[in-house]
């Protein structure tokens, strides 16, 4: 049964605006009619008109409410698709409508950085996202945690996926004596003096994390919101030098349930965190223990002069990378293709690891040189890309992939027909409308 | 204009204020995306709304708006790599220099929809407000092409100083190609649509249909009735300037000899004979209004052509009822988009008339009924005898002609599919949006 689907993006991520155009393929791949729109300015207005002229905000959601009404309407949409909340803009709109039988949120940033950055109609998000034709797409272990103790209802595996349109692609590989790392260092905040430092001194990732936890353990109730946390619950500060202690032994698994368990110790500090509603805050604390991973195995790498990295020059200016220019999305294909192998890293802000561009380099053929998680093990086998224990292993990997390039295509060769029969966005897709 | 090179990515800017052009933008894309291009619709109805919402009540923080719309754009410009930028009509004007100014986009193309006219006056366009001049020489800038749907339309544009321009059918998705719902009603035909004109129709129009009157007495009492029922604004202008009626009248009669001549062309002729009338309606900036007036003299004709029909019985019509009700036609339910494949197959034919608004006469709904493969019965028409033959369609030239032509349809209904079948094989080879987007990309 075809269906007719709606796939709302928000362009002020742009990366999701690129996904959001690779889902409308892999729909109209499989024979649904897929049709794309962003909602950028329209939350843009929301908030311009909140902080402006409040009393005309129930009028301009009048307005927005008829204009897409009508569209759903006239369109005949049966589903909603979008990355994270985007489908969510105005109450009711999407949940009450009576020829929508499906609103599946495929999550690609996590709950509380969504809320933040995206400006809506006054709406009980959670009352509208428990909705039972709401299902929520979680690509990692650790998001999945986080959602469900937030008490979001239907939760879902599904990890991210590529283009089919890359496996089409096949631009000639150039570079098979440097890695590529395509991307930014993840928090855009430049790191503070003592991780420059320890980046100078070539300290590895476990050394790395524990800096990270000390330094935000100093930090600390210096400023807000941590400052009020502690006065009102000074527990707090053991509950979170806890759950980082925990991160530091289990660097992949859920802030949330970290912070639960060390939330058995001090019930206390987990309830007050709990019933302010900052407990997503403090997650993204314990989060942040893994902040220097990404830049740290670019660092690692750069050193020793093999990585070319492309992403914001001025994010990557203070780790002392000159960066070239971001690449466009139609080019990226080809350049992934340009070079024989990849640096992939995770973004720490999420608990999820298998990122999109893990299997959008192994769809185009590549070896991509990943740190081992259960999120990324659970896609891909050692056969197929690297799977590192550490940086330094991940270093080694990297020598013996640049002595012999050849393995390191074939080994992408073996990535891309694993991503050609299970990793497509096709396949996801064909699950979430089942 | 340089548009040799495939394009790395497309823009596309709907409204989605007006669905029909939101879902033509996107049989757009889509047939884009399959010539292996990333295409991108955007809605600007948000950005309208926005100015509308700055202009009335939050002036000050107009300039942010403004800047937060480009800002918008002009990021996704930046990393999908768009370097072409799509509309219908000019939903691609927001700000002056969005585009234009911007070297990484090589080229924008308009795809006239509407008419000019309409689309500058209308409350759902509202635009930041900029200098004419600005509005101009953007619109007229070396790297935008105007595509204009019908000969006559594009004729207009010329008189009006687009010099970027060129003939660009309307044309059918794809998909419908692949519909193959059953023909259910062969004993019956079918009109999908409105009247075209919103306006309410003259009682004694009405009276006209009723008493059998054909297509050119129709014309004739609206070239009368133009001039005999002036709006408030026209009273003024013949107030000002009697000759105006002069030019007019002649005009209206030069429209209901040659009805598919551009209203435009016409006044143009005429103004040897009223040079004052025709220099006082350019000095206020009326000629488009005027124009107007001229192509009403067709005002009738998509609703006399429905209502022929209604009144034996032998037709079916689908729109908003409060549409059809002053003529007297009871519509069924409105289509929704999803399902138009489905109604289109499942009559074995089909009535098409064009907007009287508009001078271009090869609609969307030509091609959309010719490619789910059934027969359309047309005023015959030079923009639509290009498209396509007799024997793939059938095309009239009065009210008698049509009744004879459906009678002889509802007769013979194998023919009538026979005819719909020739009419989407030259679909498939001439007449869809792949076929117009390979020509506008020159790829």
């Amino acid at each position: 049964m075809s269906a007719t689907v709606l796939v709302l993006c928000n362009d002020f991520s742009l990366a999701a605006a690129k996904t959001s155009r690779h889902l409308c393929q892999a729909l109209t791949r499989l024979g649904h009619t897929a049709v794309g729109r962003d909602t950028r300015l329209m939350r843009w207005a929301i908030a311009a008109t909140e902080k402006e002229f409040p009393a005309r905000l129930a009028a301009y959601e009048d307005l927005i409410y008829g204009k897409w009404f009508k569209f759903l309407f006239d369109y005949g949409f049966d589903t909603v698709i979008s990355l994270d909340l985007h489908w969510l803009f105005t109450s009711r709109l999407m949940v009450d409508s009576e020829l929508i039988t499906g609103i599946h949120s495929f999550w690609f940033d996590d709950l509380r950085s969504h809320l933040k950055t995206s400006p809506m109609f006054p709406l009980a998000p959670l009352e509208l996202i428990n909705g039972p034709k709401v299902s929520h797409h979680c690509y990692g272990q650790g998001q999945m945690e986080e959602l469900r103790l937030l008490g979001v209802k239907r939760v879902l595996p599904s990890a991210l996926a590529a283009p089919a349109e890359y496996l089409d692609s096949h631009a000639p590989c150039l570079m098979r004596n440097r890695i590529a790392f395509i991307g930014n260092p993840g928090l855009s905040v430049p790191p503070t003096s003592r991780a420059q430092q320890a980046f100078a001194k070539g300290e590895n990732l476990a050394a790395l994390r524990l800096l990270s936890r000390q330094e935000l353990l100093e930090e600390l109730g210096t400023g807000e919101p941590t400052a009020s946390w502690l006065s009102s619950c000074p527990q707090v500060r053991e509950l979170l030098a806890a759950a980082t202690e925990l991160r530091l032994a289990q660097p992949h698994a859920a802030a949330i349930a970290l912070l639960v368990e060390a939330g058995k110790t001090y019930p206390q500090a987990f309830e007050y965190l709990n019933r302010s509603g900052v407990i997503l805050d403090a997650a993204l604390l314990v989060k942040l223990v893994n902040r220097y991973d990404r830049p740290g195995l670019a660092l690692r790498l750069h050193r020793r002069g093999w990585l070319d990295v492309y992403g914001t020059p001025e994010q990557w200016a203070p780790y002392g990378i000159t960066a070239q220019p971001t690449v466009t999305f139609p080019r990226l294909a080809a350049a992934y293709q340009k070079y024989a192998v990849h640096l992939n890293a995770a973004n720490c802000a999420r608990d999820a690891s298998a990122n999109e561009k893990l299997f959008e380099i192994a769809a185009c053929g590549r070896l991509s040189l990943n740190l081992d998680s259960p999120d990324v093990r659970a896609c891909y086998s050692g056969n197929e890309i690297v799977l590192a224990e550490n940086d330094e292993a991940l270093e080694a990997a990297a020598e013996r992939a640049l002595k012999d390039p050849d393995a390191a295509l074939v080994t992408g060769g073996k990535a891309r027909t694993r991503t050609a029969n299970e990793h497509l966005w096709e396949h996801r897709l064909k699950k979430a409308l089942v | 204009m340089n548009s040799t090179a495939k394009p790395s990515g497309v823009l596309l800017l709907s409204n989605d204020m007006a669905t029909p052009f939101a879902k033509t933008t996107d049989f757009i894309a889509n047939a884009i995306e399959r010539r292996g291009i990333p295409a991108y619709v955007r809605d600007n109805a948000e950005a309208r709304n926005l100015t509308y919402l700055f202009q009335q009540e939050m002036a000050p923080q107009m300039p942010q708006a403004q800047e937060a719309i480009a800002d918008a754009l002009r990021d996704l410009v930046e990393y999908a790599g768009i370097d072409t930028v799509f509309s219908l009509d000019l939903n691609w004007y927001i700000t002056p220099g969005l585009f234009v100014d911007d070297a990484a986009v090589r080229s924008v193309h308009s795809l006239w929809f509407d008419d000019f006219r309409s689309w500058c006056t209308s409350h759902t366009n509202p635009n930041f407000p900029i200098d004419g001049e600005v509005f101009q020489r953007t619109i007229k800038d070396p790297k935008v092409m105007h595509h204009f749907y019908g000969d006559s339309m594009a004729q207009e544009a010329r008189l009006l100083g687009f010099t970027s321009q060129r003939i660009t059918r309307l044309a059918a998705p794809r998909h419908l190609l692949e519909c193959d719902a059953p023909c259910t009603h062969r004993d019956k035909l079918v009109f999908i649509g409105n009247p075209g004109f919103r306006g309410d129709p003259h009682p004694e129009a009405i009276k006209l249909m009723e008493a059998g009157a054909d297509i050119d007495e129709l014309r004739a009492f609206s070239r009368d009735a133009t001039l005999k029922y002036p709006d408030v604004r026209a009273v003024e202008w013949f107030k000002e300037e009697p000759d105006v009626v002069k030019l007019l009248g002649v005009a209206l009669e030069a429209r209901r000899r040659f009805p598919y001549r551009p209203a435009l062309q016409i006044l143009h002729l005429v103004r040897t004979h009223y040079p004052r009338a025709f220099d006082y309606a350019n000095e206020k900036g009326i000629i488009l209004d005027l124009a107007f007036l001229v192509k009403l003299v067709n005002r009738y004709d998509r609703p006399a052509f429905i209502h022929r029909l209604w009144k034996r019985g032998l037709i079916d019509v689908y729109s908003a009822d409060a549409e059809w009700k002053f003529y007297g036609v009871e519509a069924l339910p409105y289509v929704v988009f999803r399902d138009l494949p489905e109604y289109y197959r499942k009559y074995a034919v089909h009535l098409n008339a064009p907007n009287s608004i508009r001078d271009a006469t090869a609609n969307e709904k030509l091609f959309e009924i010719a490619a789910c493969g059934r027969l359309s019965i047309n005023l015959d028409s030079p923009d639509v005898r290009s498209c396509y033959d007799p024997g793939e369609i059938v095309l009239v030239d009065s009210l008698a002609a049509l009744e004879a032509a459906a009678e002889q349809a509802l007769r013979d209904p194998d023919a009538a599919l026979a005819a719909g079948e020739k009419a989407r094989q030259r679909t498939a080879r001439e007449h869809l949006w792949d076929h117009r987007v390979a020509a506008m990309l020159g790829t």
